[in-house]
């Protein structure tokens, strides 16, 4: 399972996001509280498979797909 | 009889002066051809033509001030090529009988003679002593000729010195120490039993603001902020467990809130980030390929807040990079990247205390912004780390680039005290006309603009704003 920031419209309900994604085997990280991103939209923190991106491009509930990746301290 | 040595001018208008004197001084082939061509309406009398003096172009008839004030050279104070020049005359050099002297001087061509006088160079005459010759000894600064520092690495130096170096002196004398400005550290957490913590992250019980150990990278962030900005006081956002893009959105979300609470902090400082490039074929949407990546867009949403990011350069610089790097982000292009690289963030490089860049510290040019780093600042310092200091010997002293962008910050948080009206972009501004070149003149992909100096972007911005008034 791989780390994303899977981003949608801001009227789009955490349950909706759950049912949606769901059936793709991911599960929205609860103890990531979710970032809104400008004024309309918000980011939630998931688990899924390493092809969610493709998955879900092009999905009218999910704007974005963004890979959650590691950092170093320098 | 005997021949005297003489400079002697002669009537010559060319439009490519510039042009033919550096020909003529990278060949003394040319440097003769050149000299004989432009004597030879001279040879009755007998010249004896010094062919390795290459002519030398002249644009003034005379040294009145008229003639100085026609000249169109104000044009070269910019760093930028000029076109040539057109000259009226040129010099040559060349030995002549005594007795020829009148002739020349009266000859139709020749617009005036000179005595080719010899000079002498000015000393005390004691060859016997070695002299030092090392610049930091000799005049108590370092070279700007700049250089490098590898493994094993030069020692660290007390806060003294770089406070010394960064010209804080002054401006504290002002009455400015970093009062009423907060720094957000956004990091792995800072002591606050120790540093200046008065908040930041809600996000975990566990560890609070002012939680983490003394030891802690944060900690040592903390501590090179106060460098330049001893009053300064600190936000700590403290990254739960390994950094990734999705807490950094999470840190840099809690700073939008609560600049949109109150308007702090002022500035971010950020000293992490990736340590390898993956291809891109296999991960167009990570952060160091897609620049809409929504970790970018939070860190701009922050900016255009008016809070300045300053970012660490990295540490996989080309001749001795960290022990994390992965061989696909080692050296120039590939070493600056992610939200480190974009354009609105000002991007750290690391030098040490003599002013050469530590081999470790990343190169540009930057993988979404080209002209990176944008400034260096110090490192290997004796901050957080260190004898007598809280972080103990943890570690030999403040290290990375890590180190080096607190320290820019820490003045950046000087400034915004004795300027506070600065927005985010005129802040890196005034940081980057302060600057203080080392090697090449002007910007370069090792230290940016140059390292960065409390004084002099304090000065530039006290000038500008008796020239608003």
């Amino acid at each position: 399972m791989k780390k994303w920031l899977v981003t949608t419209d801001a009227a789009v309900s955490l349950e909706q996001l759950r049912d949606k994604l769901a059936p793709l085997g991911c599960t929205v990280d609860a103890d990531y509280r979710p970032v809104p991103l400008g004024e309309t939209e918000i980011v939630y923190g998931v688990l899924g498979p390493a092809d969610l991106a493709d998955t879900l491009a092009g999905d009218d509930m999910v704007t974005d797909v963004c890979p959650n990746e590691e950092m170093s301290l320098y | 009889m005997s021949k005297i040595s003489v400079l002697i001018e002669i009537a010559d208008k060319r439009s490519d002066s510039f042009a033919m004197h550096r020909s003529a001084m990278s060949s003394e082939m040319e440097s003769t051809t050149q000299s004989e061509a432009l004597g030879k309406s001279l040879a009755k009398l007998g010249l004896d033509i010094q062919g390795d003096f290459a002519p030398v172009p002249m644009f003034t008839k005379d040294s009145s001030e008229k003639a100085v004030a026609s000249l169109s050279f104000a044009d070269f104070a910019s760093p930028t090529v000029n076109a040539d020049a057109p000259s009226d005359t040129h010099v040559i050099c060349a030995h002549i009988d005594h007795s020829n002297l009148d002739k020349l001087t009266k000859h139709e061509d020749v617009a005036a003679v000179w005595p080719n006088a010899k000079m002498t160079l000015f000393g005390n005459g004691d060859g016997d002593m070695a002299p030092p010759t090392d610049i930091e000894t000799l005049f108590g600064w370092p070279s700007s000729r700049g250089g490098l520092d590898c493994r094993p690495f030069r020692d660290g130096v007390d806060i003294a010195t770089i406070r010394d170096r960064l010209g804080v002196q002054s401006i504290w004398e002002d009455g400015f120490h970093g009062q009423n400005i907060v720094v957000g550290i956004i990091d792995e957490g800072v002591n606050g039993d120790v540093y200046p913590v008065i908040g930041g992250s809600d996000l975990s019980q566990i560890r609070p603001p002012g939680a983490a150990p003394i030891t802690s990278h944060g900690s040592m962030c903390a501590a090179d902020i106060l460098v330049a900005a001893p009053a300064a006081q600190l936000y700590d956002y403290p990254f739960l467990g390994v950094p990734d893009s999705g807490g950094m959105l999470q840190m840099f979300q809690l700073v939008l809130e609560q600049r949109r609470q109150d308007g702090t902090p002022h500035l971010t400082n950020n000293s992490y980030g990736f340590t390898g490039v993956p291809p891109q074929s296999e991960a167009p949407r990570h952060p160091i390929w897609d620049r809409n990546h929504v970790q970018h867009r939070k860190v701009l949403e922050v900016i255009a807040s008016g809070a300045a990011a300053f970012f660490a350069a990295g540490n996989c610089g080309q001749e001795c990079p960290s022990g994390n790097c992965h061989s696909s982000g080692i050296g120039p292009e590939r070493s600056i990247h992610a939200s480190n690289s974009l354009d609105e963030v000002v991007t750290v490089a690391a030098v040490n205390a003599h002013h050469q860049r530590v081999g470790y510290s990343s190169q540009g040019p930057g993988m979404f912004a080209t002209d990176k780093p944008d400034i260096a600042s110090y490192t290997h310092l004796f901050g957080n780390f260190g004898p007598g200091r809280p972080g103990g010997f943890a570690q030999p002293y403040d290290n990375g680039t890590s180190a080096a962008t607190p320290v820019a910050a820490g003045v950046a948080a000087l400034l915004l005290c004795a300027f506070p009206d600065l927005t985010a972009p005129e802040l890196k501004d005034a940081l980057i006309a302060g600057a203080m070149s080392v090697g090449p003149i002007g910007f370069d992909h090792d230290h940016g603009h140059g390292i960065v100096n409390a004084a002099a972007s304090y000065n530039i911005l006290s000038n500008s704003q008796i020239m608003m008034v």
